[in-house]
């Protein structure tokens, strides 16, 4: 979030124009300032590097949870991760549920966006707020009637798609393998098309009227005027955009852990679970091993690594675009 | 092709007031069922066993009880959960505002040496990847002694958020113009006091969205009130609580709606009062 503010800031903050003083005389006229940032240097010592640096050598151990990790194991458990079909079970579970989620929810939420954006809309902001209202709420709270709901749901589908073989009742549609992934897509589109939808909103508003007027007078119609001006000016934020839900999806835990807990069958298990049950062992099948459970999620941030330094592209993509088109 | 384009004729030749009707109508549906499980938890908290279990997805209770908040309320403890939350909440915004405030402000304002290595960390701390960190936190808060109370919530709430509140302080911060500080200076304030009554109260706007963003975060954050919680259930946090319904009381339906209509409510009734600020807060972030 806000990363877009990075290079501006990083790159083109001027130094202040100050004449050259000693360094102890700046030091002492800004003392307040070590002050200021005290609280923030220790926090970020002890609740982020600490920890980061500690997982990244747990990595390299045996190690259950209790006590100090003392048995050496070295890259095993990076080997045993990249080795484990489980892991990559997990992964592509992740992919599947990226690639159906996001293209779908951006579509929808385009489209959303575009309809609210009309000026002649005056009560857009009611509907904003019906479809953001899902995306405020905490997804691990909506997931716990959610479950109910759902298998309430599946025992509403006709009897000819169960006696197909299409369906079955018993399962539902959470504990049948076939279904649960996708059960679970529906429900991240349900949830965070309203998050999306704002942000495109505030894309399009970005795009300056004159343009549309002039485009108007030229004859131009609505989908001529969306396919060549709206799409070129939110391109760069779409694509900031697409980043970030992907980056999210990538990421899902919450949602998995209570609608399946990665069931049935690891037909849900997704990295972050995957990661949690080895580090917690709440399946019986697992042994919790923390060295293990913080190599896969070392492993796994050096799969999405690629995603990450995209998104400082994108960011600086979007940065000189907006300059290009004289926007705020 | 043909026919798709005498249909857009067709629409562009209907009076505005129509097209804006069918926009109206067309919304209304989606919305509504956008929000059916919404109202599906809402009807279903006011209803009965036995009403809940005749009629599962109706909408319209045919016997109607308060029955199920009671019991979410006591036997269920979320009255308990819910001061948790409140607390954890309170606190870590309250916190936040401030520290970030401060550290915004000496990144974005204060010529101190060090500042740009300090503003290199707070973006690499921004993008790094965070990896499994919850077991080296845990043994922080059981050095800190911290691990049987709220403290340790409030603790890594605040020191959670603080990079980035930070961040966006430090941007707004560096927006404002010199001349109001350097008045203050000339008034014979100090840094604290230029601070604290010129530049704080200036930032206001900017105070409103990380109290909004930090409060939508807290409110909902599940995994780390999750574990900090395991071993003392009466500090568990509204969400937490949820989870435990599915393992504790898996059979009691129409209070675990309840409940989650208890857990609910704060956030969506503050997100309807404060929507433009909520939606400004989010867009923002693509800005």
């Amino acid at each position: 979030m806000a990363t877009a503010l990075i290079p501006d800031l990083v790159k083109t903050t001027p130094a202040p124009s100050i004449k050259k003083k000693s360094l102890t005389r700046r030091i002492i006229e800004n003392r307040w300032a070590y002050v200021f940032i005290a609280p923030w240097v220790v926090a970020t010592l002890v609740f982020n590097w600490y920890p980061i640096l500690s997982s990244i050598r747990y990595a390299f151990y045996n190690w259950t949870g209790f006590g100090t990790p003392d048995q050496f194991v070295g890259f095993r458990h990076l080997q045993n991760v990249a080795a484990d079909p489980f892991f990559w079970k997990a992964v592509g579970n992740a992919v599947t549920y990226t690639a159906i989620l996001v293209p779908i929810q951006l579509f929808l939420a385009l489209i959303l966006a575009s309809v609210l954006n009309n000026k002649h809309l005056r009560f857009a902001s009611i509907f904003r707020a019906g479809f953001f209202i899902p995306a405020v709420c905490s997804t691990a709270v909506l997931a716990v009637p959610s479950r109910y709901l759902i298998s309430f749901a599946s025992k509403l589908l006709p009897d000819s798609l169960v006696d197909a073989g299409i369906f079955n009742k018993s399962l539902g549609f959470l504990q049948d393998p076939r279904y649960a992934l996708l059960t679970i897509i529906l429900f991240g589109i349900w949830q965070h098309l309203g998050y999306n939808m704002v942000l495109f909103l505030a894309a399009l508003q970005t795009v300056p009227e004159e343009l549309y007027d002039a485009a108007t007078m030229d004859g131009a119609t609505s989908w001529q005027k969306f396919q060549f001006i709206t799409i070129p000016v939110i391109q760069p934020v779409a694509a900031l955009i697409l980043l970030l839900a992907v980056l999210g999806s990538m990421k899902v835990f919450d949602v998995v852990l209570v609608l399946t807990d990665g069931g049935p069958f690891f037909a849900t298990e997704v990295p972050q679970t995957y990661i949690y049950h080895n580090a917690f062992a709440t399946q019986a099948s697992v042994r919790p091993n923390l060295g293990y459970a913080s190599a896969s999620s070392l492993v796994y941030s050096f799969l999405l690594l690629g995603l990450t330094v995209a998104q400082i592209f994108v960011v600086r993509w979007n940065r000189s675009r907006r300059q290009e088109l004289g926007l705020r | 092709m043909q026919a798709m384009q005498s249909a857009a004729f067709t629409w562009r030749s209907t009076p505005r007031k129509i097209q804006i009707r069918i926009t109206y109508a067309v919304l209304t549906i989606l919305v509504l069922v956008h929000l059916f499980p919404f109202l599906w938890i809402v009807a279903g908290s006011f209803k009965t066993r036995d009403s809940f279990f005749a009629e599962p997805m109706s909408l319209i209770p045919s016997q109607t009880t308060l029955q199920n908040y009671s019991i979410a309320w006591q036997k269920g403890h979320f009255g308990q959960y819910l001061w948790n939350s409140i607390a954890v909440s309170g606190s870590v915004v309250f916190g936040v505002v401030i520290l970030a405030a401060f550290t915004g402000y000496a990144l974005g304002r204060m010529p101190f040496p060090g500042r740009g290595f300090l503003r290199a960390l707070i973006v690499l701390t921004m993008f790094l990847p965070a990896g499994y960190t919850i077991i080296p936190t845990f043994e922080i808060m059981l050095a800190l002694h911290l691990t049987s109370t709220l403290w340790a919530l409030i603790v890594l709430g605040i020191a959670g958020g603080l990079g980035f509140y930070s961040f966006l302080y430090w941007a707004y911060f560096s927006t404002l113009p010199r001349e109001l500080e350097e008045a203050a200076m000339v008034d014979g304030a100090n840094q604290l006091q230029t601070f604290w009554f010129v530049m704080f109260p200036l930032a206001r706007p900017m105070s409103g969205t990380v109290a909004l963003l930090c409060f939508l975060a807290t409110w909902n954050d599940f995994f780390t009130p999750l574990v900090f919680t395991l071993a003392k259930p009466e500090l568990r946090t509204l969400t937490v609580g949820m989870f435990s319904f599915l393992g504790e009381r898996s059979t009691d339906w129409t209070p675990m709606l309840a409940a989650t209509v208890i857990t609910l409510l704060p956030i969506v009734l503050v997100f309807l009062f404060l929507q433009r600020y909520f939606v400004e807060a989010v867009a923002g972030a693509i800005k």
